[in-house]
């Protein structure tokens, strides 16, 4: 499988603070890699090196192109989108701007189709599509928050914790859409998550980060059965 | 009844030109939370430009020329003074907007090299007998003309605001800054065109002032900018509805508060209704007449 | 060569010498009058020094406490000016008392003001005491029979006390109204630091932006904001008493009642750095001698012929360039000439807070950036 995004002797941080330490990691096309750690250990920070919303040191090379260099808009129209984390939504738009926003880089027509298929698999969202964005729930804001994503037609999906703040049956929802978006599109997803339970699940690979370097990599399967991991990350 | 239309048609007509000022102000701060305390200067040195250029083309020409001036000068100002200031505090961006007050009102005579009020052509037609009879009351056509041309730029704002992508991309940075980029949307870019959008409109409105004055001068935009911020603060910063409504009521306010009390208020005092309004309903409703409220969470 | 930075303890010996020598090179600046004698002009000057570094102060203190500011202020100096002016020459006053009123009048004003002003955001504040600003001159010729209007109230004159000792005339009126200025700077520069050094003081700095928890810490901040928004207008009432006097007379074309002061007010406030009390003092004096030098500009012959022939019938140069440096030093000098010293001298010494419980203090990286070190004096932090 040729890999989508490779990532090597990734360095980021926040001012004088380094937070990545030096990552290397890959998700190959039409993969779901997760990346599992605790409070603090940089996951969000990976999410957002990649992205392009912070600075970063290190090779960032995805579909054989550098974005190492480009800044957060240009990587987005190569391909990437992020789901930040808390949402991001645009909360003085309606639910239906939020989703057009979200193909604001693309030049093709097909936009109202791709707004109304949306609130055909989230109905829930149609039903709001005038309302304000900031009066949906968390949930809703979370679906939102993929749905805008997913409207600029990207290859590569960076989730930072999608669950954050979401009741499970809630979650399972959305693990579930991301699992459609890979099946059904090939979407390569790289997911960030303390919830290590629903995230294995879905994943072909995991990824664990311990303050700011991988601690350990391996099969979905294969991470599952190890002991280590299952006591510190899945709670048993 | 006469006296009454006829302060209120006139104020209207105030009110439009308050309008304009705080649809530039409400445009700035919708973009990039500032408020632009040199956007009246900004207008002034616009008309100035006007002027200038009307000297060689038909006068709507030269507003229209001025008014693209204004764009890119906005742009430039944001680019490479406002933006750089803001990374660094939002004070200072206080500060620098009023350097650019100071700069702005003395730079016009400094370049110029006028030191008096320069005459300026109508923008309408403006012969004694250019004007309507409603009720008695006489109302101008430059002062109709005027009102028109607000109503006009309101409502191709609108549709750039609702309809367009970049409206879109506007609308977006200044609702959450941080994502915008995520979506691809290049926020720089953005910003330079609100601060370009919000010069063009004051530029039309500073070509109006000094169309009803027929004349340019530093000062003229001075107590203007005051009573087209008060609009603003009424129609809550950040509905350019409420800037509209706001600066016509403000207008006709004023007007008639001058004008049936003219011992008590009288020309100079004639923005200090605007005063007390904006105080009353701020009390009542801090975010302003049509501003929206957030809520802010912990 | 030394390591530098060089670290000392807060409240060890080298600390207070260091102090002391600070302490002392200001008081230099400002007491050698003392052992000088000065032209009657001389002390003219320095005494509107004295006058803008108090208003300056004013300012300092409400955005030091409430981070908002004010562009009203031209509006309590003026009411200060009128206050002593009236009393003098109407009511028959000593001066000197009336600078006390003038700050009771300024607080109760600024109080009124500030009960629904303060309520607002930052933005609205700006806005409402630009009116307040605007509204003054006016206001100021249209209740002629208390001011007489536009002419203006003349003959307002501080004669020197004889225990002084100073000359009869001109020249000893000059001199005293001098330490006159000086004293109520100095007590204004005492009030304003032992508010902010205060424990109200800190608290509000910490959680003025944050209703919430300032709610949670005791301190009611809508009060607070008022009370210190009065203090701030009554200091600044006192300044605008002193000018009256400085003046001979107070008049509403004074472009110091109008919003043009109230500019000047705050551009030496950030000149000098606003978040450091030392600020207002050193912007006056930047400001003041910027004022003389950029007024005699054009006519300088060294300046290049073309640059010359350029600049006549070009009026407004000292505004332009003033505008210009102003927008510059935001770029280069945010916290002001103050703020930019204490950042080189950074470079040289670092004075190291002492911890409320003996902790060996663990000095950090040296390539960290030192923002986290509180500086001694009250440093007023912005938003």
């Amino acid at each position: 499988m040729t890999a989508l995004l490779e990532v090597a002797g990734l360095q980021a941080g926040y001012g004088p603070v380094e937070v990545l330490h030096g990552l290397d990691f890959t998700v190959g096309d039409g993969e779901i890699v997760v990346i599992l750690g605790a409070n603090g250990a940089g996951k969000t920070t990976t999410i957002r090196a990649v992205s392009g919303t912070i600075h970063r040191r290190g090779s960032i090379v995805y579909d054989g192109q550098d974005i190492g260099r480009l800044a957060a808009d240009a990587i987005v129209v190569a391909g990437v989108a992020q789901v930040p984390q808390g949402r991001g939504t645009f909360v003085d738009l309606s639910v239906e701007d939020n989703l057009r926003v979200g193909a604001i880089t693309r030049k093709d027509g097909a936009v109202d189709e791709d707004v109304d298929r949306w609130f055909e698999i989230f109905p829930r969202l149609g039903e709001r599509r005038g309302q304000k964005a900031g009066s949906l729930s968390g949930g809703e804001q979370q679906m939102l928050a993929i749905a805008r994503a997913v409207m600029s037609k990207p290859r590569l999906l960076l989730c930072d914790e999608p669950s954050l703040g979401l009741a499970p049956l809630i979650v399972e929802e959305l693990f579930r859409m991301l699992q459609r978006l890979n099946a059904e599109q090939g979407m390569s997803i790289l997911l960030v998550e303390q919830n290590a339970n629903l995230a294995m699940d879905i994943a072909n690979r995991v990824y664990v980060l311990e303050t700011g370097r991988i601690a350990a990599t391996g099969d979905a399967a294969t991470m599952r059965d190890d002991d280590s991991i299952r006591k510190a990350y899945l709670g048993y | 009844m006469a006296r009454f239309l006829q302060y209120f048609f006139n104020g209207l007509s105030n009110g439009a030109i308050y309008s304009l000022l705080a649809l530039s102000l409400v445009i700035v701060y919708r973009g990039s939370g500032h408020l632009n305390f040199a956007q009246g200067e900004m207008a002034m040195v616009s008309a100035f430009f006007a002027w200038w250029y009307g000297r060689s083309m038909p006068i709507w020409l030269a507003v229209i020329a001025a008014a693209v001036t204004a764009f890119v000068l906005g742009a430039l100002i944001e680019r490479f003074i406002i933006r750089p200031i803001g990374l660094r505090s939002p004070f200072a961006v206080v500060v620098a907007a009023i350097g650019l007050f100071l700069g702005l009102n003395a730079l016009a005579p400094f370049a110029w090299r006028v030191t008096n009020p320069q005459p300026f052509k109508s923008l309408f037609p403006n012969d004694a007998g250019d004007f309507v009879r409603i009720g008695g009351a006489t109302w101008r056509y430059e002062r109709i003309g005027i009102l028109v041309v607000m109503l006009v730029l309101a409502a191709l704002l609108f549709l750039l605001f609702q309809r367009t992508k970049l409206g879109l991309s506007m609308r977006a940075v200044a609702s959450n800054p941080e994502s915008a980029p995520l979506v691809g949307i290049k926020t720089g870019q953005v910003l330079m065109v609100s601060w370009g959008l919000a010069a063009f409109v004051g530029a039309v409105g500073g070509a109006m002032v000094a169309s009803v004055n027929t004349n340019v001068d530093a000062a003229m935009m001075f107590t203007i900018f005051f009573s087209a911020a008060a609009a603003a603060t009424l129609g809550g910063f950040d509905s350019l509805g409420g800037a509209v409504l706001s600066g016509l009521a403000l207008g006709a306010i004023e007007n008639m508060a001058a004008g049936y009390f003219p011992d008590l208020i009288g020309q100079e005092l004639r923005f200090s209704s605007s005063l007390l309004i904006i105080m009353i309903v701020l009390l009542v409703r801090p975010s302003g007449l049509f501003g929206s409220q957030r809520v802010e969470r912990v | 060569m030394g390591r530098l930075p060089v670290r000392i303890g807060a409240r060890t010996p080298p600390h207070w010498v260091l102090r002391a020598v600070g302490v002392l090179a200001v008081g230099w600046f400002l007491l050698l009058p003392i052992f000088q004698d000065r032209r009657p002009n001389e002390y003219g000057e320095l005494t509107d020094i004295c006058i803008l570094a108090l208003a300056a102060l004013s300012l300092n203190l409400l955005i030091g406490f409430t981070g908002q500011i004010s562009i009203g202020h031209s509006a309590f100096f003026g009411v200060g000016a009128y206050t002593t002016a009236i009393l003098i020459t109407d009511h028959g006053w000593s001066p000197g008392w009336t600078f006390l009123a003038s700050a009771v009048v300024c607080f109760g004003v600024g109080v009124l003001v500030g009960i629904p002003a303060l309520r607002l955001k930052g933005l609205y504040l700006v806005l409402v005491t630009l009116a307040l600003a605007q509204i003054f001159p006016a206001l100021v010729r249209k209740f002629d029979w208390l001011t007489g209007g536009s002419r203006g109230i003349t003959g307002l004159r501080y004669e020197q006390p004889s225990w002084t000792g100073l000359p009869d005339g001109r020249a000893g009126r000059s001199e005293w109204l001098y330490w006159v200025a000086l004293a109520m700077l100095a007590i204004g520069y005492v009030i304003v630091r032992n508010l902010v050094k205060s424990r109200v003081g800190r608290s509000m700095v910490a959680v003025r932006d944050n209703a919430t928890a300032a709610a949670v810490m005791g301190i009611n901040v809508a009060v607070t904001k008022t009370v210190v928004f009065g203090i701030s207008a009554g200091l600044c009432g006192v300044a605008g008493s002193v000018f009256a006097l400085r003046q001979t007379q107070a008049n509403p074309e004074t472009q110091m009642f109008t919003i043009l002061g109230s500019i000047v007010f705050l551009v030496i406030m950030v000149i000098g750095g606003a978040a450091s009390l030392l600020g207002p003092i050193v912007g006056a004096f930047a400001y003041y001698r910027f004022d003389e030098f950029t007024r005699a500009l054009p006519d300088k012959s060294y300046l290049p012929e073309f640059v010359q022939d350029f600049l006549t019938g070009r009026p407004n140069l000292a505004t332009i360039v003033f505008a210009s440096l102003l927008i510059l030093l935001m770029f280069v000098a945010p916290l002001g000439l103050v703020g930019l010293a204490k950042r080189l001298a950074r470079k040289v010494l670092i004075v190291i807070p002492r911890l409320p419980v003996a902790v060996p203090v663990e000095v950090g990286d040296p390539d960290l950036p030192p923002d986290d070190l509180p500086a001694d004096d009250a440093n007023v932090a912005l938003n």
